[in-house]
């Protein structure tokens, strides 16, 4: 809080300033439009971004392990299933087998059945969750063995599937992340024209400046610090609108059960927070450039 | 105070001048005459180092105008006063802060500047206008405030570029009082203007040389003006 204070009141600070700049007329609201619905593009392509790469994590920690099914009789399956644990016991690469209780079964069909779901009175089979070491499971060998000694198993190799959701949620994350980059790229472009035409409407202002001996280091700062708060007002729209609609995205989606997880975390709200600021450096940069070309090229 | 000394300047290849030289003195009165696209503004914009000649040096205040950095420049901007044909001004600012704004940038922006603003302004003829915008004003009014906007930081020169091209011979006639009370109080005084009446009566309130520009050269005009 104490920073945005003292952000602001170096932006405001200078009378002289932000006198010599006109505040008014179309090249205000074209700089603060520009910037707001670059700002609202950039925090709807950074969130998906952030969305897909925490997407791209949990799955690829949710799929790390591997499961066995058993169906079989109500009074076989205790049988079987301590069968099942010895084999697993037995086998490299197992680093542990646990047996997945009934209330983890629950959670696992909630997306598909509801919280309600009677599951307990139902013959429900046995699931066995694997997890597996560094160097991994012979699923080839594992696969015979059971089908020898025990038919009722059914082995799920999630590796097997696994491999080609983490490289496709990656790639999105990636193509996402290539998104953010597009959008800043054309922020500073859009910024530099909006600085631009707001300097060509403001070129006798440029004049007159020098006419009476104004340095051009106060030139330059006056349009700076007005460019620069037009444009942090602008983003910081854009932005506060992109976070909103970001907000109500999880209401609609609470009863999705598998989509709850498309929601920003806390580290993902900083950096959202932070595109104001980023399109505020920009237009530093911006129209320096852009007053100091204008100044160059005035007689 | 203004030395011009073998200065050469063109446009893309079209000369403009050659070989130019002049001395002004301090507390002197020029008039610099000639024909329309002569090179009376570009005369005047070198003077103000908005220009740098190609070939030669012209120095201001015993600096050359070639030398100076940007910051430099806008220092001597300080110490001379310029007044354009067309009177540029903040148009969302009123007459008064339009005026006072060469102080205002040096930080000498006091209440007691302010009052002699006021004084200014009534000096022009302007008093009751200090909270009128720019363009409410009409092209007389425009021109006196431009120049009550060049002398608010007492400068030594007050270079004019046509301050007469857009008013009638009633307010030429007033502009011209006030450049000539600006000359008694010692400033020195260049005026570019294709006007040869104004030439002719300010000679009768003060001894003004007349320059010519023609042919790529500044001569003394002769004594038929």
């Amino acid at each position: 809080m104490h920073f945005l204070f003292m952000l602001w009141k170096a932006i405001l600070n200078n009378r002289e300033h932000l006198q010599v700049v006109p505040n008014t007329g179309f090249t205000k609201w074209l700089t603060t439009f520009t910037a707001g619905a670059m700002s609202f593009l950039a925090v709807v392509g950074l969130a998906f971004s952030l969305i897909c790469s925490d997407l791209s994590n949990e799955w690829g920690e949710s799929l790390k392990n591997s499961s066995l099914r058993l169906s079989a009789p109500t009074d076989l399956l205790e049988k079987h299933t301590n069968m099942a644990l010895a084999i697993l016991e037995q086998t490299s690469g197992v680093e542990s087998a646990r047996l997945v209780g009934i209330g983890a079964k629950k959670k696992l069909l909630e997306p598909w059945l509801g919280v309600d779901f009677p599951l307990e009175a139902i013959a429900m089979p046995a699931l066995i969750e694997i997890r597996e070491t560094e160097a991994g499971v012979d699923y080839e060998g594992l696969r015979l063995r059971l089908s020898a000694e025990l038919p009722s198993a059914s082995l799920d190799n999630h590796s097997e599937w696994r491999r080609p959701i983490e490289v496709v949620s990656k790639l999105v994350s990636q193509l996402g992340m290539f998104t953010v980059i597009l959008i800043i790229l054309s922020s500073i472009s859009m910024i530099t024209m909006a600085s631009n035409a707001a300097l060509s409407a403001n070129v006798k202002v440029l004049r007159v400046l020098r006419l009476v001996g104004a340095f051009d280091t106060f030139i330059v700062t006056a349009f700076v610090r007005i460019f620069t708060l037009r444009v942090f007002l602008g983003s910081l729209t854009g932005t506060v609108c992109a976070g909103l609609v970001l907000f109500l995205i999880p209401t609609f989606s609470e009863n999705l059960g598998i989509l709850d997880v498309v929601r920003l975390e806390i580290k993902d709200t900083i950096y959202i927070a932070c595109v104001p600021f980023l399109f505020a450096i920009i237009s530093i940069f911006v129209t320096r450039n852009a007053v100091k070309s204008s100044l160059k090229r005035l007689v | 105070m203004l030395e011009i000394s073998k200065v050469s300047y063109s446009y893309g290849g079209n000369s403009v001048f050659s070989d130019v030289s002049l001395s002004v003195a301090p507390g002197s009165f020029y008039f610099l005459t000639g024909p329309s696209g002569s090179g009376k503004t570009t005369f005047i914009n070198l003077c103000a180092g908005s220009l740098i000649p190609e070939m030669g040096n012209i120095s201001v205040f015993g600096e050359e105008t070639k030398n100076m950095t940007n910051y430099e420049l806008s220092k001597m901007r300080r110490r001379l006063g310029i007044v354009h044909q067309e009177c540029e001004f903040l148009d969302h600012l009123s007459i008064e802060d339009n005026i006072i704004l060469p102080l205002s940038l040096a930080g000498l922006d006091s209440l007691k500047e302010r009052a002699n603003v006021l004084e200014l302004m009534k000096w022009v003829g302007l008093y009751s206008k200090s909270k009128v915008k720019p363009q409410e004003l009409s092209g007389g009014e425009r021109q006196r405030a431009a120049l009550a906007r060049a002398v608010i930081m007492s400068p030594d020169i007050i270079l004019a570029d046509e301050p007469t091209g857009n008013v009638d011979w009633e307010m030429s006639q007033r502009l011209l009082q006030l450049l000539v009370e600006l000359n008694k109080m010692g400033k020195t005084i260049f005026i570019s203007t294709h006007d040869l009446s104004l030439v002719r009566l300010a000679k009768s309130y003060v001894k003004a040389r007349t320059l010519r520009i023609s042919d790529l050269q500044l001569s003394q005009a002769g004594a038929d003006l």
